[in-house]
């Protein structure tokens, strides 16, 4: 092999390993920015997706919404501040009784604790999805949870 | 006419007998719980701000943590923790179900704070083992705190750490529990 060649052949091989550990150190250092930055994959309104997860099994509604990002788009139902995280849940109207939509907001803004009940709202959240009551359960609301959640201007 | 009183009389102290036996519960599903991994290495936390828990007045006390609602610092930490070790997946949630042992310890109605003891089932990662966890009840007026500082093994409860990673994550893990509870 030529001398020219060799040269060549050591700087890729040099420049993948660095390129490799860069990504790597960036994979491993990188922040949870705690808020979605990613398209929503299901765009929905609220009493649309609530009616597929109490019509679907847990399981399978759960199978197809955790981790993925949604649009949900309703009105207010409260606003509650999570004091300890400098969170706030914005609970969303269902349109069924004994179920709660809670959308979890990482990053409190003046924008979302001015939230009124009946305003309407799209958030765009990751969805974590839904929990039924179990018959021993002192809980007795099915619950729909959203977190890193931004408002949809 | 005393026979129709007597009835009416029954009835009415069934009635109210039955409203007065009926528990009251608080409730949240904003609940907070963090845990903390600590090795000589690296000490690590994560936080989860959409715990549901309730406690009745008859001292029956539950929590219900999803688990991809803890959210760590780094993001590759976060993934490991939902897909490798927690199986999110397969097992969702994490789940407390329990018993205050001595009813007498707390009073839902009266402003004070009770330390308690609560025997039960704690489910992580689809293995269930009974436990009991020490705990404060914080009452004051119609706001209930439940606190509580307790540890559990990640290999009692099947999560499996990897040998190379057994330097960064602890197999004890300390958990916080902190949700304030409304009716």
């Amino acid at each position: 092999m030529k001398l020219a060649n060799r040269k060549i052949l050591v700087w890729t091989v040099l420049s993948v390993i660095l390129v490799s550990v860069a990504v790597i150190f960036f994979m491993a250092t990188e922040s949870n920015s705690g808020v979605v930055e990613e398209e929503a994959k299901y765009k929905l309104t609220v009493s649309d997706w609530v009616k597929e997860g109490l019509e679907t099994s847990d399981s399978s509604f759960n199978q197809k919404y955790i981790g993925q990002i949604v649009e949900i788009s309703g009105k207010v139902a409260s606003v509650k501040a999570v004091e300890a995280q400098n969170s706030t849940n914005v609970k969303l109207e269902s349109g069924q009784e004994e179920v709660i939509v809670g959308a979890l907001f990482n990053k409190t803004s003046k924008e979302i604790q001015e939230l009124a009940p009946g305003q309407d709202v799209t958030v765009v959240c990751e969805c974590n999805g839904v929990s039924k009551p179990e018959e021993d359960d002192l809980i007795s609301e099915v619950l729909f949870t959203l977190k890193h959640c931004q408002l949809k201007k | 006419m005393k026979k129709y009183i007597a009835v009416f009389l029954m009835a009415t102290l069934f009635t109210v007998g039955t409203l007065f036996s009926q528990a009251t519960v608080y409730k949240t599903s904003t609940g907070n719980i963090t845990f903390v991994s600590e090795t000589e290495f690296e000490k690590f936390s994560a936080v989860n701000n959409q715990v549901t828990a309730a406690i009745s007045s008859q001292g029956k006390v539950q929590f219900k943590a999803p688990v991809n609602s803890f959210d760590f610092e780094k993001k590759l930490m976060q993934t490991h923790f939902q897909e490798n070790y927690m199986e999110s997946a397969t097992f969702p949630n994490g789940v407390f179900k329990g018993q205050i042992e001595d009813l007498k310890s707390f009073n839902l109605a009266k402003s004070g704070t009770y330390s308690v003891s609560v025997k039960g089932t704690l489910e992580i990662h689809g293995v269930t083992k009974e436990v009991v966890i020490p705990g404060k009840i914080v009452v004051d007026g119609d706001q209930v705190t439940l606190k509580s500082n307790f540890s559990i093994s990640c290999a009692e409860y099947g999560v499996k750490i990897p040998k190379n990673n057994v330097n960064q994550i602890s197999d004890s893990i300390k958990i916080s529990i902190n949700c304030s509870l409304s009716k």
